[in-house]
């Protein structure tokens, strides 16, 4: 019993950290990313190969990640330039479906559909993480240490407050000289590389990695936590993967047969996102606090810039596309 | 000679996903919902005819055309509406309907397993030369012809025609015109719902079913009308043809299991080097 909640918490804790790191795009740069999987799972195969080809070194096998990872987001963040909003939702799409081929048929590096196998337990500054308990501990302080980083860029530089000025008002920023191209590269590029984080730290636990654990059902689950716990709080993604993670869980002691539970699990958060678009769009972690900026919602802020539609739902989608280049 | 029988598998494949694409186009352009669950749309209607098609073909087409055009109606009137009177964000209606997806796959594979479903082979193939295509291939070709001429002739010279394509352009100069936004919504949902039976239907003989088919073809089709062209359905349709094209065309330098990825790879590098897409709209800046 013991070993089986140790299990879970090591889940959802890389899950939290997948999702936290996603919410820097979508909760705080209004950039709508589903391919945040991929990112994961570039960390998973960096940390892969360097455990098959390098050795055991934790340190090490972040910092390739990382770059890799960082690297690699480089061709999600060349669209994002360019297309905004919903456009870009299909961006992603599109991108984790082609980076999923590569990683289920680049046989050389990532073993193809057959994945990797013989992947070592993680020694961190030569002390083996041999346990499960240690594991889950150095699970934990990475979700703490990523949540911290994002703290700090959100709330303490810069670089967070223009992140979010661009989220709120694409065009005031722009006026006040902000880039929104490097910006939302800069976003993108932090975010993929801490979601490789995850990566790392699940590759080390399950010792085994294929296509299969980075697929794009991954990358929707992962923006069902985001949403589901309420995107542009710190707390939120935490939330919603612990309550997404734990919650099927539930459904263990129902004692359904198996092929059953699969589906109803997926039926439920389905059923829970268009419930809750449908009452409470912040999610859960809004309902102990209105963090979520209400001016992001039509009707916030009363005068729309200029030369644009004031209530242009249908135009302004169109005018970003197009001509929303700087 | 490869070349050329791979090109036209292309085009009969990419005929099919134009079913698909404009049907989406068509919802997005004139109503704003990034609907992803046109997936389940699909899912459905072809889940009803091969439950059906044993009884009768024609009982089946029905049946699946009511379905899809019920679920497409519902779904706006209870889900979207709801959500665009309080809050119009994109972003929460886009959940909404993959939440929608999600549940409508999970439900089918409860009630028909995840396994894959197929349908006889119909009919066989014809040889010309070299080439072979088969019946199905030249019915997907000749029915897309015949439905995007019909949508065509729908938006170019009736009321409610000119009414959707109005509302695609300037939502509220339509209302200020008196004219009843969500009756054309309806009319939209409808219509795009409908669109996608055939997809759905051919597709199946083609290459089977799976509950897990409905995100790949709602990707599809959101890609393509996007990369299409803002605001263009001529657009969605030729960006769906590129797609199939490439997809099959490319199976000569690449292994097959890549072709889907190249055919993405090459729309999103539309997207990329021309974001107004294939062909743009004049009226969409």
């Amino acid at each position: 019993m013991l070993d089986f909640l140790i299990n879970l918490f090591i889940i959802a804790s890389i899950f939290a950290i997948v999702a936290s790191s996603l919410n820097l795009l979508i909760g705080f740069t209004g950039v709508f990313s589903i391919a945040h999987a991929i990112f994961y799972g570039v960390g998973g195969y960096a940390a892969a190969l360097t455990s098959l080809h390098l050795g055991t070194s934790l340190l090490l096998a972040l910092l390739i990640a990382m770059v890799a990872s960082a690297l690699f987001s480089v061709l999600l963040a060349l669209p994002a330039a360019r297309v905004t909003g919903e456009y870009f939702v299909v961006v992603s799409l599109a991108f984790a479906l082609v980076a999923f081929t590569v990683f289920s048929q680049w046989t050389p590096v990532t073993g193809g559909p057959a994945g990797l196998v013989g992947i070592q337990r993680v020694t961190l500054l030569g002390i083996p993480l041999d346990s499960n308990e240690a594991y889950l501990g150095l699970a934990v302080v990475m979700l703490v240490l990523v949540t911290l980083v994002l703290y700090v860029i959100i709330r303490r530089t810069p670089l967070g407050r223009s992140l979010q000025a661009l989220r709120d008002d694409p065009l005031a920023a722009q006026a006040l000289g902000k880039n929104p191209f490097r910006l939302r590269l800069t976003a993108v590029l932090i975010s993929a590389a801490l979601a490789s984080t995850g990566g790392v730290i699940y590759a080390g636990y399950v010792f085994f990695i294929n296509a299969d654990s980075f697929s794009v059902d991954y990358g929707v689950l992962f923006m069902a936590m985001v949403i589901l716990g309420g995107a542009g709080t710190l707390s939120g993604p935490i939330i919603g993967a612990f309550f997404i993670t734990l919650f099927p869980e539930a459904l263990e002691f129902a004692d359904l047969p198996s092929e059953l539970k699969g589906p109803l699990e997926q039926i439920i958060y389905g059923a829970a996102l268009v419930i809750l678009m449908l009452v409470r769009p912040s999610g859960i972690a809004g309902m102990f606090s209105g963090l979520l900026p209400k001016n992001r919602r039509k009707g916030g802020p009363p005068d729309a810039p200029e030369g644009q539609p004031a209530a242009g739902g249908p135009v302004t989608g169109a005018a970003t596309a197009t001509g929303g280049v700087a | 000679m490869l070349a050329l029988q791979l090109l036209i598998n292309g085009i009969a494949v990419g005929a099919l996903y134009a079913l698909a694409a404009v049907g989406v186009a068509l919802i997005f352009w004139s109503t704003r919902v990034f609907h992803i669950a046109h997936g389940a749309t699909y899912l459905i209607a072809a889940y009803t005819y091969v439950a059906l098609y044993e009884t009768s073909m024609l009982l089946a087409l029905v049946a699946s055309v009511l379905a899809a055009a019920l679920f497409g109606w519902g779904l706006n009137k209870f889900v979207y509406r709801p959500i665009q009177r309080s809050r119009e964000s994109f972003f929460t209606l886009f959940v909404a309907s993959f939440g929608t997806l999600i549940v409508v796959a999970n439900v089918i594979s409860l009630w028909a397993g995840s396994g894959p479903k197929s349908l006889p082979t119909l009919l066989g193939r014809v040889h010309i030369g070299f080439l072979q295509i088969t019946w199905v291939a030249i019915i997907a070709i000749v029915v897309a012809v015949v439905f995007l001429l019909g949508l065509q002739f729908f938006l170019e010279k009736t009321e409610t025609g000119v009414g959707l394509r109005a509302m695609a352009d300037n939502v509220e100069l339509v209302e200020l015109l008196g004219l009843n936004r969500r009756r054309f919504a309806a009319v939209a949902f409808i219509l795009g719902s409908v669109l996608v039976v055939p997809a759905a239907i051919l597709t199946t003989y083609v290459q089977g079913l799976t509950p897990q088919l409905g995100l790949k073809i709602a990707t599809i089709a959101l890609i393509v009308s996007i990369a299409g062209g803002v605001g263009s359905l001529a657009g969605a349709v030729v960006g769906a043809i590129l797609l199939g094209v490439v997809e099959n065309v490319s199976t000569l330098w690449v292994n097959a299991s890549w072709g889907e990825a190249v055919g993405f790879t090459v729309l999103l590098a539309i997207l990329v080097f021309r974001p107004s897409g294939i062909i743009p709209r004049a009226s969409a800046t």
